[in-house]
């Protein structure tokens, strides 16, 4: 399993739409923490390392987030089309051992992504002469993985079963609600009926990326983090991630 | 491979016992604390800002997720929601008038729902994204308890004089009506200065605010109203019924909001709400803006009208024009 979990691994991060987006990540990064930027918050201007910290890393999240559905999406349905799936399973390894390393691969991959975006951010936190950042930083980074290892998931299950597609619009779909997570649950708990409780149902099975967030946000800021919301994105992440010894395709 | 299954069904159940242990937590202690400092103002400072004003004098229901903390008496009592809505309003219950607020983490995600105010959909999108999202302060959500403390105010109050000023509104469609009318640019225009003049008149540096000024802004006041009657084709003393009874309960309201806010020291807040006067609003949020300025003026014209308010009936633009002779 370690080796099938290594390989999926090393192929995501050798695919060449991952060095592009990679790229393009670390550039805006580059930009947003050292440019003389025109970027207004509530009205004021953002200007300053330490200002531009949580700017970047509200970047990162979002392109992490986003670069772990793209990781994700095609790992496992390749693996069906190339028929590779054959070549393991007749060397005794079971479908659902297969599925859970491509799956985890996947999100090791997702999280190196991650962490890449995040050593450039360390750099320049050390060119800046501010080291008292990286700590806070990394815990902050860590935490906000949770989202991006639960959205690549999420998108490797939905991949076992249906098409490429779906699976993307599915990750796209789960992040926005995840991040739309309170408004969304404030609008459900004032509706009434039928539709209320299957909103209600859906909301409960997609995580708070939000809040999620909001607890990263919180340990830079050195405000209290609620544990809750990363505890229950973590078990929703292990229920997705327990899909994988369920499913599998009928095709090999 | 044999101590994979035990290991992950062991961190499943941990998992799950964490989630189990965080979520029976009741209500927050964050949104007890800022009630707790609402009722510390209770030591003069929200006497000053209206008499009899209170917040503990009323069972204050806080609203978060399917459940409500009713705060009251030094205890804290969960139940099942009262009305449908997610909203900050007072209502009378049985023999009680009852405050409802969401929870602060509700306001923090979803933007200030009913009073105060509020960013554009492309802002609350970045916010959203954001990992330090734009949170309400405590400073504003202790006013807007006040704002709905001063409505319960006004429900043990002034029932004769809500109901009086309700009674003028013979027509349920009129605000339907009025609000159409907005869309008209002369009446837009109206609007505007009305909402200039009112501004220049509350944020001006001299002590008593000039009565040639203080009459221009009643007389468009009262040409505004006559030309939405006109253009709305609905009678003008349920025009002016209509603006009076807002101004009276949402005004006032958003007066104390402020002042709240003042008393808090925070003036950064209080510097958004004299700053809010200067854009004009449509719809019924210009009764709470030209409501709150009113309470401004009458402010610096005699220290005592809130008293006169509790006592007569006359309407806030009432008592201005009497006040600003």
């Amino acid at each position: 399993m370690l080796a099938l979990i290594h390989n999926t691994f090393r192929e995501r991060i050798r695919g060449k739409t991952f060095h592009v987006v990679a790229f393009i990540g670390m550039a805006i990064m580059l930009l947003v923490t050292t440019g003389d930027s025109n970027l207004m918050i509530n009205g004021r201007k953002v200007s300053g390392f330490e200002q531009m910290v949580p700017v970047a890393l509200s970047i990162t999240g979002f392109v992490s987030g986003l670069l772990a559905v793209m990781v994700s999406l095609r790992t496992i349905p390749d693996e069906f089309e190339r028929k590779t799936t054959h070549l393991v399973l007749v060397r005794g390894i079971k479908p659902w051992q297969y599925m859970f390393s491509l799956t985890v691969g996947n999100m090791l991959a997702s999280l190196f992504c991650m962490l890449s975006f995040y050593v450039s951010l360390v750099v320049f936190c050390v060119a800046y002469g501010r080291p008292g950042l990286i700590l806070p930083t990394f815990l902050c980074i860590i935490v906000m993985s949770i989202n991006s290892l639960f959205l690549s998931a999420a998108v490797s299950v939905v991949s076992i079963r249906a098409p490429v597609y779906v699976a993307g619009v599915a990750g796209i779909l789960v992040y926005a609600a995840g991040i739309l997570h309170g408004v969304l649950d404030t609008l459900a708990d004032t509706a009434q009926g039928v539709g209320a409780a299957a909103a209600r149902i859906l909301l409960f099975l997609t995580p708070d990326l939000s809040a999620v967030q909001q607890q990263a946000s919180n340990i830079l800021t050195g405000a209290p983090v609620d544990p809750g919301p990363v505890l229950a994105t973590l078990l929703l992440l292990y229920l997705v991630l327990s899909l994988t010894f369920v499913l599998f395709r009928k095709e090999v | 491979m044999k101590a994979f299954r035990p290991i992950y069904l062991l961190i499943g159940v941990l998992l799950a016992a964490g989630v189990l242990v965080t979520s029976l937590r009741g209500l927050p202690g964050e949104d007890l604390v800022l009630y707790e400092k609402a009722c510390t103002l209770e030591d003069g400072r929200l006497g000053q800002i209206w008499p009899g004003l209170s917040v503990s004098r009323y069972p204050v229901a806080i609203r978060k997720g399917n459940a409500e903390y009713v705060v009251f008496d030094g205890e804290v009592r969960k139940r099942k929601p009262v009305l449908p809505v997610i909203a900050c309003t007072a209502y009378p219950d049985e023999d009680r008038i009852y405050i409802l607020v969401p929870s602060k983490s509700v306001m923090d995600s979803v933007g200030q729902i009913v009073e105060g105010f509020s960013g554009s959909i492309e802002d609350f999108l970045i916010d959203r994204f954001s990992i330090e999202g734009k949170k309400m302060s405590e400073s504003q959500y202790i006013s807007i308890l006040c704002h709905e403390a001063m409505h319960a105010c006004q429900l043990s109050r002034w029932e004769e004089k809500i109901k009086a000023l309700a009674e003028g509104i013979a027509d349920p469609g009129i605000e339907a009506r009025i609000e159409e009318s907005e869309s008209d640019p002369e009446i837009r225009a109206m609007y505007e200065k009305q909402a200039d003049l009112l501004y220049r008149l509350v944020v001006s540096d001299e002590g008593m605010p000039d009565a040639e000024a203080v009459a221009e802004y009643i007389r468009t006041r009262k040409d505004t109203l006559a030309l939405v009657s006109e253009k709305a084709g609905i009678d003008a003393n349920a025009v002016e019924s209509h603006a009076d009874l807002y101004e009276l309960l949402e005004g006032t309201a958003r007066y104390v909001e402020a002042k709240t806010a003042l008393a808090l020291s925070d003036e950064e807040l209080y510097g958004q709400y004299l700053h809010s006067l200067k854009e004009t609003s449509f719809g019924k949020e210009k009764y709470y803006k030209s409501g709150m300025g009113i309470c401004m003026l009458l402010d610096r014209l005699d220290p005592d009208w809130k008293q006169d308010m509790h006592a007569g009936s006359l309407s806030l633009a009432g008592l201005l024009e009497n006040t600003g002779r």
